[in-house]
Formats: structure tokens, sequence, C-alpha cells
């Protein structure tokens, strides 16, 4: 069995989003508990690779109740150089 | 009560008079590097027949760690014993409640430390250094009531002051990772099983196979896999390829989502998700 988290031990993920994006980074959050859940486009995970990027966003998070903050890793898009088709 | 005035080499000579002090010792021996140091300190001190190293193996003993342990006592001829301990068939171990780390400690030393009485060993030691002692860990209520010893942090030694000794030493484990057990990798409240910790296992093998170096935790938050690595290493791992590359292996070793935790690795970082402070 998994305790649940308690909503009233969770961050603002709502409020935390828009602080991030008023500095220039888009994305969703997840809230897990105290754990921050970060879900962005490749572009945004790049950026994290930045010392300075990742205390910015360390310390929103922080701002906004989460003790933690992770990115999601997505699969790479494929760099086949196929065409895109569309209908 | 910890006493530090000294050097490293001084608190050594310490150690080993400890050690002549107190006569045959048993270790609790995990093979990491505090245990890897008071083991070879007291073969160099008592002799073989003067130590025996005591291994308690688990599910939630890395296989890494346990290999590990054997390397170490075989190249400095330490005496090693092999224990099997059940801390997973206690429901309150496994119910994993913050302090887990008592019952775990409780099955562990129950078990060690009679069979070290028979054998002739009439003080039993552990691991625990000074630095321990502002952490929250519940395992040394366990080590007090069984009467296990802890030279290291009596004599004031810090984890650094360990390192070093470790490698003058020659100790293979003087710049390992400090690596607790994997039931550390789930949160409090989750509970503990066989197959959750070889999960972990396996995801935390498969991310030292694809090159990750130094500090790792893969914390286990059901679906997901949130990796912590050393801050200095994190970067590289942002990257689009790298990241690709470790969430296929994490998702092999069976988590369906993988996450970088930004703060980097962090020991009890589930201690802080959970609100848990020293005691």
């Amino acid at each position: 069995m998994t305790t649940p988290p308690h909503a009233a031990d969770a961050g603002d993920a709502s409020a935390f989003v828009s602080a991030l994006r008023a500095v220039g980074f888009g994305c969703t959050v997840e809230a897990r508990a105290r754990l921050a859940l970060l879900v962005a486009d490749a572009d945004v995970v790049l950026r994290l690779a930045e010392p300075a990027a990742r205390r910015e966003v360390i310390a929103l998070a922080r701002a906004h109740g989460f003790t933690n903050v992770a990115v999601e890793l997505t699969p790479t898009p494929s760099r086949t150089g196929a065409p895109l088709l569309r209908d | 009560m910890a006493h530090d005035a000294s050097s490293p080499a001084e608190k050594e000579r310490a150690l080993a008079a400890w050690f002549k002090a107190h006569g045959r010792v048993a270790i609790g021996f995990s093979g990491g590097v505090d245990s890897a140091y008071l083991a070879v300190v007291a073969r160099k001190t008592l002799g073989s027949d003067g130590v025996l190293a005591i291994i308690g193996r688990s599910a939630s003993y890395p296989a890494a760690q346990w290999a590990a342990a054997r390397r170490v006592a075989d190249e400095f001829q330490v005496p090693v014993l092999e224990l099997d301990t059940e801390e997973l068939a206690d429901p309150r171990y496994a119910a994993n409640p913050s302090n887990r780390c008592y019952f775990c400690k409780t099955e562990l030393w129950g078990k060690l430390v009679p069979v070290a009485r028979t054998r002739g060993f009439g003080v039993v030691a552990d691991g625990t250094n000074a630095d321990d002692l502002g952490d929250y860990r519940p395992g040394a209520k366990a080590a007090r009531e069984n009467a296990v010893l802890s030279p290291l942090a009596e004599l004031g030694f810090t984890k650094d002051d360990i390192r070093e000794r470790s490698r003058v030493h020659g100790l293979p484990t003087w710049q390992q990772p400090s690596s607790p057990c994997l039931s550390s990798r789930l949160p409090y409240g989750t509970s503990v099983t066989v197959e959750r910790l070889a999960q972990v296992e396996r995801a935390e093998a498969a991310l030292r196979a694809l090159g990750v170096e130094g500090d790792l935790r893969v914390r286990f938050h059901d679906d997901l896999a949130r990796v912590e690595l050393a801050a200095g290493t994190m970067a590289q791992w942002l990257e689009p390829e790298r990241a690709s590359a470790m969430l296929r292996a994490v998702r092999e070793a069976g988590f369906e989502r993988v996450a970088l935790d930004l703060g980097g690795f962090r020991s009890g970082s589930l201690n802080v998700l959970h609100g848990v402070t020293a005691a």
C-alpha cells in the first residue's frame, strides 16, 4: 500500500507554473505532494543544463511550497530527416 | 561522547588503542566507506583472529555493495561471515515508517550479536561516524539496545577523516559514494517489497552501466523514478541524447516515467520531502 500524499502538504502547482512562465520556462507542473514534476519541451530541458537556470527554478519551487523539483525526461525526437506528412 | 581535537592520523592511533583495549571485535560490515575502514584497521591491529566482519544479507542490500565488501575483505584478509536477515518479513519494517531503520537494525543486531558472542567476540562495533550523529538515524537506537559500540563516532572521526585514512591504506572505498540500503529509495509510507527493491537496484545498475559516476539514487515514486545525480555531473545528462539513454535504461528496469531531480543528489532527500528532521 502506498500512502497518498495529503493535499494540504502539496506545493502550489498553478502559481509555480505562472512564476516559471514569467521567467521564460514554459512547462506544466505535476504536484506530487512536495515534489514538483516539470513536464517541458526539449529546449526547456536543455536550458536546465545551466546551473544558474536550475538554481532559479529550484528557488521558485521552494517559494511555492515544494522541497524537490524534477524534470521529466522524454524521448529525443527522431532525426531521420523523414518528411512529415500531413493531410 | 565524541572528542575531536586531533588529526586523522592521531585519531587512527587512538582507534588502534581502542581495539587493543577491547580485545576481539566483530564488526557489522556492509563494505561501505566506514565499515570497510573500521574492519581493515581492526585487522591490522588485532590480526586475523581478532576480528570478524559480519555481513547481513537481504533484498535491501545491493548485490554490487556485497561484491565490493567481499573484494575489500579478500584484499585485506579480513575474515568474513555472512548472515541472512529477514527484515522484510517484519510488517513494521515493510510498512516503511520513518523509523524503518530501527526495525532493520533490530533484526540485524539481534542476529549478529549472539553469533559474534558464540564465536568468542565479546565486542560488536559498527561504522557509525561523528558526522552521522547529527542525522536522523533511528537505527542507532537498535545498536544501543544491543550494546553495539561505535568507535569511529566515539573518537571523533568525520567522513572526511575516514576517506583520508582509507586512501592512505589503499582502500578502494576511499572515494566510494555513500551507499545506504535500497529501502532508502522508497518514500516513507510506501511499502517495502522485494520487487520494488529489485526495480530500484536494476535501474541504478543500468545507470552505472551507462556511465553515471559519483553519487546516484533512483528514488521510487510508484510509476516515476526520480533520479538524483552528483550536481557536477547533471548537465551532461540533460543533453538530449544522454537524457534519452537514461530514460530507456530506467524504463527497462520497470519504471514508466523518469525524471531528473534538479537539486541533484541529497542524502536523506526523502526525509526532506516528508518533513522528517533529526531527532
